[in-house]
């Protein structure tokens, strides 16, 4: 027997070969980088893209894909360095001393008058009124300001030219590292002002290769003898010194906490808790960076690029499942699985088995305030070890159910819950922690049911159980009773946050949270067996599902995996094997590993991000924040991508054009293509998601509008409107002014029709033409035959034309020398017409009879008498029909409608521009009839 | 004055140290171009010193050595009323060249100098690019760069605002011989 414990004890201690102290492991994630780069930097920009530094190139990464930029045939050198300025421009130093900026989606090189440094350009840095500081290694600081590059160098108090790292310290003033110490810079009035730290001021080691700022008003320094100093920015003065006695430092980064260290040899160190641990790395390491997202990058010598979350490591490899784990008050650890009960020593990652309880499979455990281990087992009772004695003793319980698995042990400082499968025990314990008396409380004692997952013991004393089918149940003030609102669910674990609220992890998978009576089911995962829940602060927890570790944030609603499936062998099958403490670090067991997650250095904020990486308008890639298009732009294409560097293969999109889709469309592309939008105005929304669950929270917009074409758009339209309309007036007024011209032309003509026939008419015209015909038949009747003929010419003529508005100047001669004829036969001599009209003239036109009319006006107002014969003259000027006659009124002028002039202009009016002139002065009246064409 | 003291010492002195490169009549062109007028003018009379053991330079002008103006009340303005040549009647700029030089290898080299840059009794700091030429005995030197009136305190009259450019563009050209001692 002896020996077969030997054997045993042997075996144990084999088992657990691997829990030798050793360096720290991280989970790490190695990503596939592209073929024959030669990576020299790496830059996280403000968007969360990863930018590394290549011979004459940069790769974009986002976790999915890689992007290469180059920056032209003719560059060659290295870019070494990267800064973004305060607008998101990004700039970039290369090893030749070249510096570009990326501008409008193309990289421009940096080309102010006074050049830029032949040396390796080691840091770019923009200061808090976004100048740019460019440090050398070489030619020292530049600055640029007012467009002016100026210098700074070893002459003007820069402890070296040679600048390895340049930080801008929370106090706005540039500090550098150089060979001889490390050079503090700033502006003051403009003038360049500079201070040194060196050994005087206390650091170990005057080359000082790195520097971090450290977001507490410190500066960590590197130095080449491998110790780092902090130093204080405020009071000016060395603030620890970290004796790392490793290699020489290369790069040193702070996390917020501590420092994280690479030597020059390559190796990764941790500072953690004054002491220093080496980090395990898939290679050597050639530089590191560390990223919003709480995880620290590594491109290691071979040109890998990998990162790990900073908070999770593997503490120790583990050769059998843990069944339990606790911790007590002396930075020890206890696990407890088939093989009995271990300590695990935190500070030096030692695993020690306690051969005592090498017999026990435990199931629970619970370090009370006397340095006392309590044990559950399956099927075994409930011990209790005590470590100063090494003892472990058996506890007997009331009833017969020392055999029933006990799952969970909690308590305080008088009292111990025994949660099993046969009830819950409450101990009541006496001053020295022994159980002085025990309350049995069972399936008809107020559970309902005997089968008991977990108890917690609240700071209140108040203790909550969590059981099979009834809900929770809630000790409190001497009295057990069944929460109302979750009877009827099974609970597997329950952990209460420091704001009081109950977090509660069902079997199937459901988180539920209780704060005073308000109960809610946050969510559920159905697919994977939950294991525990612990909540970190009052809106966060952690959860373990069998597969996967998830962190919630209740109050942005995020959920998301810490730790996956691929990345990690899962956390077996035991509910609650974990422990919080009070630094906040968490320790959770797996089948394969004990894990120390640090949950203080979880960020608030690292849920996965969707990301429009650029818009293209038909294929042609569109100006950043371009947001109206034209009508004819109408094929729009997004390209995008999602930033979750935990498990890039898992991201899937969705994505909604609102005016365009009714519902989200999913994806698993990065491009989606809208082609022959119509005009109108677009909302576009993106979001990721893992295994098709899609995350609100990680959504990008994108508005825009396609313009109605020119001819559509009110800016057309309504001149185009007011202009037809005011067209369609100006021919409606013109028709209505055409109508009414006319009509009075009518008018016109009508009345001097009647003008004329009363003209023809008028009595004096008979009597005359009458006593001239009475003469001529007594005289002359062959002359009366004629002169009748005349007469009835005329009287024919003037009915023929009255109609007509115009006649030609031939025919109008024709009527009037008819006229003139009749009137030759009465006045004989005393009236003359002279007439000199060439025949070209003969096709013009007039109005009918107006000829007729001026010439019978002539003879009625002048007197045409052997002492004064009258003699009218017709002739043409100036495309005018003149007719002048010598002013020799009659005494007494007949009746005249006076209308015969009047009438003449207005009918002139209505057919021409043209006006008819008439003068008048002592001796002669002249009339001009323009002449139509 | 105290660069011409220097120079002038420098070269008045005898068995002075080796390496350096003397310049006694170097070329200045400036031009203004300003909305409303386009100003040249040039003079032959830069003056200066290279000390190529210790990578150092002074050069400097006397301002009334600039013709080529386009009338002579412009040259007038230039030195009395812009430049207060009277009080002011040199330019200069020494300082150090950034990069080691190879000064006995033949050839043609990009240095930028940084120094003190003075005109109108004004100094700034500057950082010039310039080509150097090296050949067997003799240093040629030529440059471009700008001078912003602002920055050396110029004041110039509302009036001539627009015929005169707030940013004055400048090239020289010039060669240097050793100093014989």
């Amino acid at each position: 027997m002896k020996k077969v414990a030997w054997i045993r004890i042997i075996l144990y201690l084999l088992a657990f070969s691997s829990a030798i102290p050793m360096s720290a492991q991280l989970l790490w994630n190695s990503y596939k980088v592209p073929r024959g780069v030669v990576f020299e930097s790496i830059f996280q920009d403000s968007k969360g893209y990863f930018w590394l530094g290549d011979a004459g190139h940069v790769h974009r990464f986002d976790g999915l894909s890689w992007e290469v930029f180059s920056l032209g045939d003719s560059i060659h050198a290295a870019v070494i360095s990267f800064a973004e300025r305060s607008n998101g421009e990004l700039w970039i130093g290369l090893n030749n001393g070249d510096v570009f900026f990326r501008k409008s989606n193309r990289w421009q090189k940096f080309d102010p008058e006074e050049g830029t440094p032949k040396k390796p350009v080691t840091a770019l840095l923009f200061d808090q009124e976004d100048k740019l500081w460019i440090s050398s290694y070489g030619e020292g600081l530049y600055y640029l300001l007012n467009e002016r590059l100026y210098n700074i160098d070893q002459t003007e108090g820069l402890p070296s030219d040679d600048v390895y790292a340049a930080v801008l310290g929370e106090d706005g003033k540039i500090w550098c590292a150089t060979d001889r110490g490390v050079g503090i810079v700033w502006l003051e009035n403009g003038k360049k002002t500079t201070r040194q730290i060196g050994k005087t001021e206390g650091i170990s080691d005057e080359i000082s290769t790195s520097l971090s700022k450290n977001h507490n008003n410190t500066i960590s320094i590197g130095l080449y003898d491998g110790n780092i100093a902090t130093f204080n920015t405020q009071s000016e003065q060395i603030k620890e010194t970290l004796n790392s006695s490793t290699h020489p430092i290369k790069q040193v980064l702070h996390d917020g906490g501590d420092l994280w260290i690479l030597d020059q040899d390559g190796y990764l160190w941790n500072q953690r808790d004054g002491e220093i641990i080496k980090i395990q790395t898939p290679g050597l390491v050639k530089f590191i960076l560390l990223s919003e997202d709480g995880r620290i990058w590594i491109v290691d010598q071979k040109n890998n690029l990998s990162s790990a979350p900073i908070f999770l490591r593997k503490a120790i490899k583990l050769d059998d499942a843990p069944q339990a784990i606790c911790q007590d008050a002396q930075s020890g650890l206890w696990l407890g699985n088939t093989k009995g009960l271990f300590h695990f020593n935190i500070l030096t990652n030692e695993l020690n088995p306690i051969p005592e309880s090498k017999n026990l499979n435990i199931s629970s455990l619970f370090a009370d305030q006397h340095k006392r281990i309590w044990v559950g087992t399956l099927g075994q009772g409930l011990w209790f070890y005590e470590p100063s004695q090494k003892s472990l003793s058996p506890v007997s319980l009331s009833g017969t159910t020392s055999k029933v698995p006990i799952l969970s042990i909690s308590g305080n400082q008088k009292t111990l819950w025994v949660a099993t499968f046969g009830g819950a025990y409450l101990c009541n314990l006496s001053p020295e922690g022994f159980i002085s008396s025990e309350q049995h409380f069972k399936e008809a004692d107020g559970l309902g049911i005997n089968y008991i997952y977990h108890s917690v013991t609240a700071p209140s004393g108040s203790t909550y159980l969590a059981t099979d089918g009834q809900g929770l149940g809630k000790w409190e003030n001497g009295k057990l009773h069944l929460d109302k609102d979750l009877v009827g669910s099974s609970i597997f674990s329950i952990s209460i946050d420091s704001a009081g609220g109950i977090w509660l992890l069902g079997d199937e998978g459901e988180i539920m949270y209780k704060k005073g009576t308000q109960c809610d089911t946050l969510l559920a995962f159905k697919d994977q067996q939950a294991l525990a829940i612990q909540a970190i602060s009052p809106e966060r927890v952690i959860l373990v599902y069998e597969k996967e570790l998830f962190y919630m944030d209740k109050s942005t609603n995020h959920i998301f995996p810490l730790l996956t499936a691929n990345q990690f062998s899962g956390f077996g099958s035991h509910l609650n094997v974990l422990s919080l403490n009070k630094n906040g670090t968490l320790w959770l067991g797996s089948p394969q590993a004990l894990l120390q997650i640090d949950t203080r250095k979880i960020p608030k904020n690292i849920s996965p991000k969707s990301r429009i990486k650029q818009v293209l308008i038909n294929l042609q890639t569109a100006e950043e924040n371009r947001q109206v298009f034209e009508h004819d732009e109408k094929h729009i294409t997004f390209d995008y991508t999602a930033l979750w560097y935990v498990e890039p293969e898992r991201i899937s999109f969705r994505h909604r054009l609102k005016g365009h889709d009714l519902s989200w469309v999913e994806s698993r592309n990065q491009r989606v293509v809208y082609a022959d939008l119509t005009p109108g105005k677009y909302f576009f929304e993106l979001q990721m998601g893992m295994d098709d669950i899609y995350l609100e929270e990680s959504q990008s917009n994108y508005s825009f509008e396609i313009k109605k074409p020119l001819w559509l758009r009110p800016i057309f339209l309504i001149p185009f409107f007011l202009f037809l309309f005011a067209f369609l007036y100006w021919v409606i007024q013109n028709r209505e002014a055409n109508i009414t011209k006319n009509q009075e032309l009518l008018r016109k003509s009508i009345e001097h029709q009647f003008e004329t026939l009363r003209n023809q008419i008028n009595p004096h015209f008979l009597f005359n033409a009458f006593s001239t015909l009475t003469d001529l038949v007594e005289e002359a009747p062959d002359k009366a035959v004629g002169y009748i003929n005349r007469l009835s010419d005329l009287f024919r003529d003037v009915l023929t034309y009255r109609d007509q508005p115009v006649i030609s100047l031939g025919e109008e001669l024709r009527i009037m020398d008819n006229y003139y004829a009749l009137q030759k036969e009465r006045y004989g001599k005393n009236f003359s017409l002279c007439i000199d009209i060439p025949p070209k003239y003969h096709d013009k036109k007039v109005p009918p009879l107006v000829l007729q009319i001026l010439l019978e006006n002539t003879l009625r107002h002048n007197t045409a008498s052997k002492k004064q014969p009258l003699s009218v003259s017709i002739f043409i000027e100036k495309d005018q029909v003149i007719i002048q006659n010598p002013i020799q009124l009659r005494s007494s002028v007949p009746n005249s409608t006076k209308v015969g002039l009047q009438n003449i202009r207005e009918r002139y009016l209505l057919l021409t521009k043209k006006e008819v002139e008439i003068y008048m002065d002592e001796t002669v009246f002249t009339v001009k009839l323009p002449l139509l064409i | 004055m105290k660069v011409l003291f220097w120079i002038v010492g420098i070269l008045m002195l005898n068995g002075s140290p080796p390496g350096l490169f003397i310049c006694q009549n170097g070329q200045v062109n400036f031009s203004s171009e300003a909305p409303l007028e386009l100003i040249n003018a040039h003079s032959q009379d830069l003056r200066g010193v290279l000390d190529t053991e210790k990578n150092t330079f002074a050069f400097l002008i006397p301002m009334n050595s600039f013709d080529g103006f386009n009338d002579p009340l412009q040259k007038e303005h230039f030195c009395e009323k812009f430049l207060d040549c009277n009080r002011f009647p040199q330019a200069s700029f020494q300082g150090k060249i950034i990069e080691s030089v190879p000064y006995d290898t033949n050839g043609n080299y990009e240095v930028r100098a940084k120094g003190e840059f003075n005109i109108h009794g004004v100094s700034q700091e500057r950082i010039i690019k310039a080509r150097i030429n090296i050949q067997q005995d003799r240093i040629d030197i030529s440059s471009k760069f700008t001078v912003k009136l602002i920055d050396h305190k110029i004041k110039v009259p509302k009036i001539v605002y627009n015929k005169v450019a707030e940013t004055i563009q400048v090239e020289i050209s010039a060669f240097l011989l050793p100093k014989k001692s």
